[in-house]
């Protein structure tokens, strides 16, 4: 028998993960393994297919499309982000490097990615290091932009985060669909793709600026980003993160117009992230202290240690707030 | 493209329906049309995306605010859906779902502002959107040339209403 020539150590721990899925309930450990399966999968198909495709980000009341196309190519990853409605603006990346293009004002603003990801490449190389803080597990079939999707639930395991439910794409594996839910079950947030075709041959071309030539009288913005200098301003940090929120990134920003740097730091618990902004311009607090929420994002602003200090995150309003009230000043550096 | 949006309505001519869905099969820019109108039409029906009753509280909005940039619209109710304005009735829709999200959620903007296309501009114009785009870096939503133009009004919630 077949059965018997298995190690016993494996029969035995096979014997466990039956037990532990029939206490979980019928059907419900397997969608959780799948859960975390399909989680990366979906993320490793956004940080290496080729794609390009439309999609329809929904939000705060509003429905804005923009049209992406990502290139994975010997010289790193390259893409195009162009909005569809509204002004033209067209957002190109070429690795680190940001170029905003303002079609209609004619001018560009040259940054530098920090704060990570974008739809679709949403999830982290970690991925199961999330189900610590989300409960993860596949949901039915469905379909979007004509193809067949697999949707993947993450729970928020507390209410310091949203809850975020994926469509992938059955074929690759990459999210073709987005929700961000709060914590009363509403969609705060939504993206989704309308067309899309992913795997083609595309070349580093297709992710250029569209406009190739003719920049005569364009202004040229460029935010200076740096790491926060030696002995500069001393930080400025909150004692209270979510659980699973640790700094991914802390540089130094000056953005054009500004004479003084600003220090942003980004938290993230992998999924979910929060800037804060250390402005040492105050007077551009004045009447502007506050909350603001649109679509998933919550601005707090407020002043502390004579500086402006905003927090910006896709959180729920208390726990952004809770991280905006704990401010403390760290050493300098 | 009107075509398309009365294909959708189910009011287009029968003489021209099977060349118009022909032309949907074709062109890559009447299927993508296609798509997002039935996104859009999803929204407005309450099925897609926000809220469950988003229509219904933009209905009470629209009746008790005054409209300072054009003429008092009313939206049907979800139930009716867009069907009932016929003709081009999604892409009218479409322009004034656009609109009146960027009117008349936010009573504060002032009565003379331009029409606003992205999140960012309704971050209110406030402070908030300069930060609100460097940290979503990568979704145009958020993307704004005119920092400058976004200093001048307040953000909708006082910190004691936000800390309630």
């Amino acid at each position: 028998m077949t059965i018997c020539r298995l190690p016993r150590r494996l029969l035995l721990r096979a014997l466990c993960g039956l037990l532990l899925a029939a206490a979980a309930g019928p059907g419900r450990g397997a969608a959780v393994a799948d859960g975390l399966s399909w989680l990366a999968r979906a993320g490793t198909a956004a940080r290496s297919a080729n794609y390009s495709g439309t999609y329809v980000y929904s939000g705060a009341g509003i429905a804005e499309s923009a049209r992406v196309t990502r290139v994975h190519a010997a010289g790193g990853d390259a893409e195009r982000i162009e909005s569809l409605d509204g002004a033209r603006r067209e957002i190109v990346r070429r690795g680190d490097e940001i170029h905003y293009f303002f079609l209609d004002s004619k001018t560009v603003r040259v940054d530098r990615r920090v704060s990570g990801r974008s739809f679709p490449d949403i999830l982290p190389a970690d991925s199961a290091a999330l189900a610590a803080h989300y409960s993860i597990e596949t949901g039915q079939t469905d379909r979007v932009a004509g193809r067949g999707v697999q949707v993947i639930r993450l729970r928020a395991r507390d209410e310091d985060r949203f809850s975020q439910e994926i469509w992938a794409d059955l074929q690759t594996g990459l999210p073709l669909k987005l929700r961000v839910i709060d914590l009363q079950g509403e969609i705060v947030e939504q993206f989704a793709f309308t067309e899309v075709s992913i795997g083609e041959r595309l070349s580093p071309k297709q992710a250029r600026p569209s406009r190739r030539a003719g920049y005569a009288g364009w202004t040229v913005q460029n935010a200076i980003v740096s790491d926060p200098a030696a002995g500069g301003q001393p930080l400025v940090e909150p004692k209270t993160l979510p659980s699973g929120f640790r700094r991914v990134a802390q540089v130094s920003r000056q953005w054009p117009g500004q004479d003084r740097p600003v220090i942003q730091s980004v938290y993230s618990d992998g999924l979910a992230s929060l800037s804060i902004f250390v402005d040492p311009d105050l007077s551009k607090l004045a009447g502007h202290e506050g909350y603001s929420q649109r679509g998933a994002l919550g601005v707090y602003s407020r002043s502390f240690a004579d500086r402006a200090v905003i927090t910006v995150g896709q959180l729920p309003a208390a726990a952004l707030r809770k991280v905006a009230e704990s401010l403390s000043v760290g050493a300098s550096r | 493209m009107k075509d398309v949006s009365a294909l959708m309505d189910g009011e287009l001519d029968p003489k021209l329906t099977r060349s118009t869905i022909a032309r949907v099969e074709d062109q890559d820019e009447l299927r993508a049309a296609w798509s997002t109108f039935h996104v859009i039409r999803d929204t407005l029906q309450g099925n897609a995306i926000g809220p469950s009753r988003f229509i219904e509280r933009f209905h009470d909005r629209l009746e008790q605010e005054p409209v300072p940039v054009a003429p008092r619209w009313r939206i049907p109710r979800a139930g009716r859906g867009p069907l009932a304005l016929g003709g081009a009735g999604v892409v009218l829709l479409a322009a004034l779902f656009v609109w009146m999200s960027g009117v008349h959620r936010d009573p504060r903007r002032p009565v003379d502002a331009p029409v606003p296309a992205s999140v960012a501009n309704r971050l209110n114009g406030s402070i908030a959107v300069e930060y609100a785009m460097g940290h979503r870096q990568l979704n145009p939503a958020f993307v704004v040339d005119d920092l400058a133009r976004a200093g001048e009004v307040r953000p909708p919630v006082s910190a004691q209403e936000a800390a309630k």
